[in-house]
């Protein structure tokens, strides 16, 4: 119960975790000429280089596979930066949390909520592909993926908070998480598509990463929904609450002694 | 009515970098500082506050003093709510607000304009109130004219009137110092000594900490003397 009330609280303290993103992007770019259009160039010379050399390696028509690639570096990058930059937001924040009392949940939402302005810059690309190269989208496809992202942004606040708790505990964790991370990259299908895998779709269902990226993209490009994807959604979402929810209760008040 | 009671609150720290406690460091430090070293569970504890109780009523003024290590700043911490105890109760009443850290939250990098409009953020103030914010910390710190630079090329005495400024506009209930009374050059110290006195005088409780004897009398009607964790009442 302490999570859940701490949870509302921290959803009411918008402007708090809110201000902070706001402050994190603007800091990061200050004094360069594009700002943070950086971000979107950045992910658009990415996506090319990658675009440019896997299309022909795997035989694939170039425009398609690009506009595959953007939506699917929009979510993973979303992902992976949100848990990875969680796991040090606690720690990163002595100065503040040595000052007053704070709830510690805040700096969960600071993270997701300032990725989530990054991947709304990194999505631009993937749009304006869509608007040349998508035939038929229909109303109730998007309505879909737009439902799944937020979807997303709540599995990935429990999954955030837990990752804060852990790390500042135990500061193996973080690497731990960016050895993971990149395997994981791996075997999402992000580069490749997931009928490569055949016999190792079972690889999909491990992997509650992999699942959202093909829940948001798949409404949109080749018009599927994967009921069984969200019902797997769903119970990892419930074991992560539930999980995060003991754990917080259980430590709240011995994080700042691990700081 | 707000209040703060303390009922056999104890504080342990645990180490973490060193597991063996006898080391020649460790064995050193528990000589020449003041806060225990101390073992359970072949586990590494120092002890900053020892089973401490103590009621804090509407109206008591202290000043806090003790020794380096004594326990005064986990004290302070405590009160302000930053931390819990490991061992016995505390039970606070009232919105705190604490000058422990001064640059709290301070950013180099962002103009003088920008960590207002951050530290209002951190208040949870609306974008109205955030300018009131704004007006009334840049006409008091006297930094109109340098809003719009980056507080890492402020000289160290305007960086301190902005975060000053800051931290001293919300009054609160009960209120927790850390030996910091003035600020600047002389003109400033009397008008940063007279906001830092309206704000004391608004606020129902005062921890003040401080090694100066005057700034204790001139403020605060109780003392409280920390030695190894333990406390002792002291009239002034």
């Amino acid at each position: 119960m302490i999570f859940f009330f701490d949870f509302v609280d921290a959803t009411r303290k918008w402007r708090v975790w809110s201000s902070l993103a706001k402050f994190d992007i603007l800091k990061r770019y200050k004094r360069s000429f594009l700002g943070p259009w950086w971000i979107t160039l950045a992910m658009l010379f990415l996506i090319l280089a990658i675009g440019i050399l896997y299309s022909q390696l795997f035989k694939l028509d170039f425009a398609k596979y690009l506009l595959y690639l953007s939506i699917n570096f929009a979510i993973w990058t979303f992902m992976r930066d949100s848990i990875l930059e969680s796991c040090q937001v606690l720690i990163d924040a002595k100065a503040l949390l040595f000052n007053e009392k704070w709830n510690f949940l805040i700096f969960s939402f600071r993270v997701v909520y300032k990725n989530l302005i990054i991947f709304l810059h990194n999505i631009i690309i993937f749009i304006l592909l869509a608007i040349v190269l998508v035939d038929e989208l229909t109303l109730v496809n998007l309505l879909i993926s737009v439902c799944t992202l937020v979807f997303l942004i709540l599995f990935l606040l429990p999954v955030c908070i837990l990752c804060s708790l852990i790390n500042t505990r135990f500061r193996d964790f973080y690497m731990i998480m960016s050895n993971v991370m990149q395997l994981l990259f791996f075997l999402s299908p992000i580069l490749f598509n997931k009928q490569l895998l055949e016999s190792y779709n079972w690889l999909l269902y491990i992997n509650p990463l992999a699942l959202f990226i093909l829940l948001i993209n798949e409404p949109i490009l080749i018009n599927q929904f994967h009921f069984n994807y969200l019902i797997y959604l769903l119970c990892y979402f419930t074991f992560f609450t539930c999980f995060t929810a003991f754990l917080f209760a259980k430590y709240k008040n011995k994080i700042t002694y691990w700081l | 009515m707000n209040k703060i009671e303390l009922n056999g609150v104890s504080v342990l720290y645990p180490v973490f970098e060193n597991p063996k406690a006898r080391s020649l460091k460790n064995v050193l430090a528990k000589r020449i500082i003041g806060g225990n070293i101390y073992e359970e569970n072949s586990k590494n504890y120092i002890r900053a506050l020892d089973d401490v109780t103590l009621d804090i009523k509407s109206g008591d003024r202290y000043a806090i003093t003790g020794p380096n290590g004594s326990g005064k700043s986990t004290f302070l911490r405590l009160v302000a709510g930053c931390m819990e105890p490991t061992h016995g109760l505390i039970n606070r009443v009232g919105k705190i607000s604490s000058l422990l850290n001064l640059s709290m939250g301070l950013d180099g990098d962002l103009t003088g304009l920008e960590n207002i409009e951050l530290r209002g953020g951190l208040y949870n103030f609306t974008k109205k109130e955030i300018k009131k914010f704004e007006e009334d910390v840049l006409e008091f710190s006297e930094l109109e004219h340098f809003a719009h630079i980056p507080v890492y090329q402020y000289s160290s005495g305007m960086s301190l009137r902005l975060a000053f400024g800051m931290s001293t506009y919300v009054a609160p209930e009960i209120l927790v110092i850390d030996e910091i009374i003035s600020v600047g050059d002389l003109d400033f110290e009397k008008k940063s000594k007279k906001r830092i006195e309206d704000l004391m005088n608004r606020t129902n409780i005062l921890l003040l900490a401080s090694h100066s004897k005057q700034i204790r009398e001139d403020y605060c009607n109780k003392q409280i003397n920390f030695n190894k964790g333990k406390i002792e009442i002291l009239k002034i």
